[in-house]
């Protein structure tokens, strides 16, 4: 685990290196998109899977993030986190997505009839039982919860983070959080 | 993907051999030609344009009004035969109106013509030469006639029907 003292020096760090690619995008503003697409692809593909199970779905969203962000590069602001800002999009466009799938239904009813049978039929599935069984019990919460669990578990950000991407208050985020995890708990203790 | 802490559990989920090296080639077929303009926030360029645009309107503006003005002051002939024709017709519906007030009485319609005219100056004449002299001067101002002009230049030419 890391030091406290060097994870600040870490966020530091991305931080002016976020600012130099902001002065950059005014001289070069292809060099530096293909820069942050090398970057951010691969999380930016896992955060929409693990909201959209199928491969061939979080292909479309994370491509679609990524012409997202070509578009809109220029209205970014140097003074907020980079990748604040892409994971708002990719999040938007993975939800995007999941309306497009069932117009009439709420959110949570796709995501529920979704996950069910995307998840046994994806073909690019791997790891331990426990793994499998974790990500079984993640499908069963509810959209908003589920959402907040992998930010926060997987991708590691902090709450202040999470309620900017997700526009929510902090508090509601811990109390979504906390319940998720208790379903979380629950689920594992039944399977095992 | 993020470096895990190995008590942590991984998600099960990975990608197709060689979905990341292709993935900017597929990403480069997908995107728009055209990149949209640089547009920095707070730019004093925005500001300028802003500025640039509002002059532009008010430059405009004022413009519109000067010519919509001018056509207003420079009374055209056809807007001045115009007003005599409506001037004698207005006049014949008054006397028809009068006739039909004092109906067979030759002397009081008469009477009452007399008083009229007496009343009432004439203006027809003075509105017609005014007109033409308001004309002559403005044309004058305008520089379109550079010589002297005099009351009687109308004379010159010849009216037609």
């Amino acid at each position: 685990m890391n030091k406290p003292g060097s994870e600040h020096t870490e966020k530091q760090n991305q931080l002016s290196r976020e600012q130099e690619w902001a002065e950059a995008l005014q001289k070069n503003r292809e060099k530096v998109f293909f820069d942050i697409v090398g970057r951010y692809k691969a999380r930016v593909y896992y955060l929409v899977r693990n909201i959209l199970v199928s491969h061939d779905d979080a292909d479309d969203a994370a491509q679609n993030t990524f012409i997202k962000i070509w578009e809109k590069l220029h209205t970014f602001r140097s003074e907020s986190a980079l990748y604040t800002w892409i994971y708002r999009i990719a999040t938007n466009e993975a939800l995007t997505l999941l309306r497009r799938r069932k117009p009439g239904l709420s959110l949570d009813d796709v995501s529920e009839e979704l996950m069910d049978t995307s998840f046994s039929e994806s073909a690019w599935i791997d790891g331990t039982e426990t793994e499998r069984k974790l990500q079984e019990a993640i499908n069963k919460l509810p959209l908003k919860q589920k959402l907040v669990f992998c930010l926060r578990y997987f991708e590691e950000l902090n709450y202040e983070q999470i309620a900017t991407i997700t526009e929510t208050s902090v508090g509601a985020l811990k109390a979504s959080y906390f319940h998720a995890v208790q379903k979380i708990e629950t689920f594992l203790k039944q399977s095992i | 993907m993020k470096t895990q802490g190995d008590d942590k559990i991984k998600h099960p989920y990975k990608a197709p051999e060689g979905y990341f090296e292709n993935f900017e080639e597929r990403l480069r077929e997908k995107m728009p030609v055209k990149a949209p303009l640089f547009v920095s926030h707070n730019s004093k360029k925005r500001r300028f344009a802003y500025l640039f645009a509002a002059a532009a309107l008010l430059l405009l503006a004022s413009f519109a009004w000067l010519i919509f003005s001018k056509n207003r002051t420079l009374p055209l002939p056809e807007m001045v035969k115009n007003t005599e024709i409506q001037k004698q017709q207005s006049d014949s519906v008054e006397l028809k109106t009068l006739i039909e007030k004092h109906g067979q009485n030759e002397e009081k319609l008469m009477e009452h013509i007399a008083d009229e005219i007496h009343d009432k100056p004439t203006v027809t004449p003075v509105v017609m030469n005014s007109s033409e002299k308001q004309i002559a001067d403005e044309l004058e101002e305008e520089g379109i006639i550079a010589a002297e002009i005099n009351d009687n230049l109308f004379d010159e030419f010849e009216i037609l029907p």
